[in-house]
């Protein structure tokens, strides 16, 4: 597995993903190697069942922008991986996730001629609704590249499959969709529920919990706005967890507008708290424009938390209207607020969705079985790969 | 030889110096392959002298500065090399050109165990107005990491010579001054023998 990001080092879906799918395959007997980006205080080498972490440097000198940050760092990963490969470890098939890591993945492909698969987490055109500069077209064109050179693709919707198709021209044959995942087992622990609750809202207030970046595409304005509109009947506090371009400015304008007492923006918060606050929130929201998947809004449901999120991407394909949650038009703040008011109205609605989210989670969206469909993806291209004729060749000297 | 310029796609003084070692190398009856970037002649060709360049396209169109077109080009120049590695039987040397093809030759090096040499012409702490910008600095990072690994580096000039063993750490020893003159490809041959144990090589 090639990942620019891998638990210590979090910074959006990539890290929890790639960690839960190596742990997974790791318990079928499965040897995964994870070469990642170096993080303080993390170990450069870590061996977890069969799971075997490398941290590399990733280059801390100042580079002129993230993407040449970016493509020299990976020039460290590959270099790094390939000392891996040439020093015997028996490597079947390299796994990259997303175009952080195409240049590593697709040298190392050509170098040891192993066949190489990408997870498309998402899209440079999909984040940004459109491509409007050189910089997201250097990073679309090498999004096209990596899934050109993948023997397959992985996308964790149907939505992202058929998006992967229409905007990088990878063919439909090509791609595979295999969902994201939940462990269950990290909802479990006891906790005392109203002294955490009191940290984050008042006893009489209705938590509303968001998670997420603070980015555009991830709609944090539409709930602000939508904010307003609920304010007039209920008593609530809005909890916004995550950072992003868009926090400063919609911190100021809550306060602006006079609802700062109203809003809490936490900022980062570790894994195990915000797993907590899914336990306690009275209704999680999703109000994203763009999303791929939605892996925040399955861990709200296997939190227990009656979920409200835009009917796009793989939102709409993990949440059934008024059967496990509650789907709005996305980039509709009234629809937000509807949405929300439904849930907050009717505390038997919102149990009976949300008893019915956390059954889908444990039944769809187990890691062992998107680790028994990733196995088995595995094997599909292997066989193809064992036909062919494209393999390293016994050298003469 | 690993070199962004070879002709005819001329940008300063390497790619003729570049082709007339080529030369000088196949005379001596040494296989030559230059693996170089050139966007319109995309392919393998077979010079008269026995010299054969494999000629690729950046993989991504667009880039933003001289960095990402270099590490994307990189990917293409590994992907040849290791073609040519598997179908020859094994590709003995590499002579890599500027740092501009270390990440390539740096790379092929721990993957295949490919042993290289560096050729240096200039060095970015003379070439920059702000050796201490972003740019530069990365750029001296693949310098010194081309310049670390390698089993010898070729300079035209003892300047060169100091700057290289001051700059980055080099032995003296490893460092060769070859000036650009007649007896230059019986020189280099030399060096690049010295450098591996065989004396058949195929030379990239």
């Amino acid at each position: 597995m090639l990942t620019w990001e891998y638990p210590p080092r979090i910074i959006g879906g990539i890290a929890p993903h790639v960690f839960d799918l190596s742990n997974a395959l790791s318990e079928m007997n499965d040897h995964v190697i994870v070469v990642t980006c170096d993080f303080p205080g993390a170990p450069e080498r870590e061996q977890a069942g069969n799971v075997s972490v490398h941290r590399v440097d990733s280059y801390k000198a100042p580079t002129p922008d993230f993407a040449s940050w970016t493509y020299t760092m990976n020039s460290n990963l590959q270099r790094y991986a390939a000392e891996i490969l040439a020093s015997g470890e028996s490597v079947d098939l390299i796994h990259a996730h997303d175009w952080l890591v195409a240049e590593a993945a697709i040298g190392l492909k050509h170098m040891f001629r192993i066949p190489m698969v990408a997870t498309i987490h998402s899209t440079e055109h999909g984040r940004r609704n459109g491509i409007h500069s050189v910089y997201q077209r250097m990073i679309h064109e090498t999004e096209i590249w990596l899934s050109r050179e993948a023997w397959r693709v992985i996308c964790c919707s149907d939505y992202m499959a058929s998006h992967v198709n229409t905007v990088l021209g990878t063919p439909k044959e090509c791609i595979e969709t295999i969902p994201n995942g939940v462990d269950t087992s990290k909802f479990n622990k006891p906790f005392d529920k109203e002294a955490f609750r009191r940290r984050y809202a008042l006893p009489e207030e209705k938590l509303i919990l968001y998670v997420g970046r603070m980015v555009h595409e991830k709609g944090p304005g539409i709930l602000e706005e939508a904010a307003k509109m609920i304010l007039r009947s209920v008593n609530a506090k809005f909890v916004l967890v995550g950072e992003g371009y868009m926090r400063d400015a919609l911190e100021k304008k809550v306060w602006n507008e006079g609802l700062g007492s109203k809003f809490y923006f936490t900022g980062f918060l570790e894994d195990p708290e915000v797993k907590l606050l899914y336990r306690t929130a009275d209704v999680f929201v999703a109000p994203s424009v763009y999303e791929p998947f939605g892996i925040v809004c399955l861990e709200a449901m296997a939190g227990g938390a009656p979920v409200v999120v835009s009917d796009v991407g793989g939102l709409g394909e993990i949440v059934q209207h008024e059967r496990n949650g509650v789907t709005v038009y996305p980039n509709d703040p009234r629809s937000l607020a509807w949405g929300i008011m439904r849930v907050l109205d009717d505390q038997g609605f919102a149990r009976r969705i949300a008893e019915e989210a956390s059954r889908k989670v444990r039944n769809a969206y187990s890691w062992k079985a998107i680790a028994e469909s990733t196995e088995k993806f595995y094997e599909g291209v292997l066989s193809e790969y064992r036909f062919g004729s494209w393999k390293p060749r016994p050298l003469t000297k | 030889m690993l070199t962004w310029e070879y002709p005819p796609r001329i940008v300063g003084e390497l790619g003729a110096y570049v082709q007339m070692l080529c030369q000088g190398l196949t005379k001596r009856h040494i296989d030559t392959h230059v693996v170089t970037y050139n966007e319109e002649m995309k392919g393998i060709q077979r010079e008269p002298s026995g010299v054969i360049v494999h000629r690729v396209g950046n993989p991504v169109p667009t880039h933003l500065n001289v960095l990402t077109w270099v590490l994307m080009l990189s990917v293409e120049f590994e992907r040849v090399i290791a073609d040519i590695h598997y179908e020859t039987g094994a590709v003995d040397l590499i002579d890599c050109h500027e740092w501009i093809s270390v990440p390539a030759a740096t790379s092929l090096n721990r993957a295949l165990r490919i042993p290289y040499i560096m050729t240096i012409e200039s060095l970015e702490e003379q070439r920059s107005v702000s050796p201490e910008n972003p740019m530069s600095l990365t750029i001296k990072y693949f310098e010194r990491l081309g310049t670390g690994s390698s089993r010898a580096v070729i300079v035209k000039s003892t300047l060169m010579k100091e700057m290289i063993q001051k700059l980055h750490d080099v032995p003296r020893q490893r460092i060769h001054c070859v000036p650009r003159n007649r007896a230059m490809a019986d020189r280099t041959a030399k060096i690049l023998k010295d450098s591996i144990d065989g004396t058949e090589l195929v030379l990239t």
